[in-house]
């Protein structure tokens, strides 16, 4: 089995041409909560977490 | 107009990874106080001393490519660090070439789909390329970084002339990964603050213009980048 082949395959092959108004862009954000005093997160904190995500213009999908 | 992103391969992963030291600068805020001194991106102190580092699957790009076969070299040397047979298991890191090329590992074509790689410029199996940006916060600039480099994207052109030519300008020696290394530090000073301000104005200007160019209205959320300097 050659790798450059199937890098080639898995890597390159799949891209195509794209139009620069259509371009999708997908965007994944990490938040990492942690507590100061390595206790369980309260579930208000990840509630409110949510709250100023959409005050910032996030939507739910659901 | 139409851009076959395949065409412009090379290009896209040259210039980004030349930009890495200043999107560092630009939207790392995870300070870390280390052994060796105040980091502004704890994400870049932690994965360039991690094990991932040596299995090439973390950090910017050094290597200039100029081919899709250069690409795939590149790939090639990373490594694979886990595989599925019945179960998830983890093996000793092990380049790509090396487990498909010595015929000892029991390789299977789907092993590549556990082949996981964090580089801050990534091809994707999807037919996409990932940029993986610093960590930068507050919430309200959550997308700031993201649409930084979607408008450099579609200047990588322009970008990359612009790139070039600071480079050669400032007589620039270090690798990609050492810039990130001095920008993630904020040492920098080594290049006047003069130069360095104008080439950050140029490049928010070109992600500006890019963003224009799409016309989503996204180059809002590019108003509070660089404020600081």
């Amino acid at each position: 089995m050659k790798i450059t082949d199937l890098l080639y395959e898995v890597l390159i092959s799949h891209i195509r041409s794209f139009s620069n108004s259509k371009m999708k862009v997908g965007v994944e954000l990490e938040y990492p909560i942690v507590h100061k005093q390595a206790k369980n997160i309260e579930k208000n904190i990840i509630e409110n977490l949510f709250k100023e995500l959409l005050k910032a213009g996030f939507k739910c999908f659901f | 107009m139409k851009t076959c992103l395949k065409n412009c391969l090379k290009l896209v992963l040259n210039a980004f990874s030349k930009l890495d030291f200043i999107e560092t600068l630009l939207f790392a805020n995870s300070k870390l106080d280390t052994p060796e001194g105040i980091y502004y991106s704890g994400r870049h102190y932690i994965y360039s001393r991690s094990a991932f580092q040596k299995a090439n699957l973390v950090g910017s790009i050094d290597e200039i490519v100029e081919t899709i076969d250069d690409i795939v070299e590149l790939y090639a040397k990373k490594c694979l660090f886990l595989r599925y047979r019945d179960k998830w298991e983890f093996i000793k890191p092990i380049s790509l070439k090396e487990y498909f090329g010595e015929n000892v590992h029991q390789a299977k074509a789907e092993d590549l789909n556990s082949f996981y790689s964090y580089c801050n410029t990534e091809l994707k199996v999807y037919g996409t390329l990932e940029r993986r940006g610093a960590c930068s916060q507050a919430f309200d600039n959550a997308l700031a970084p993201s649409s930084f480099n979607l408008g450099l994207g579609i200047m990588i052109e322009a970008v990359e002339e612009l790139l070039n030519k600071f480079f050669h300008d400032n007589k620039i020696i270090f690798s990609n990964n050492e810039l990130c290394e001095l920008s993630a530090k904020r040492n920098l000073d080594w290049i006047q603050h003069k130069k360095l301000n104008d080439l950050i104005s140029a490049v928010l200007m070109m992600a500006e213009a890019g963003l224009k160019q799409r016309g989503y209205g996204e180059e809002k959320y590019l108003k509070n980048v660089g404020r600081f300097f």
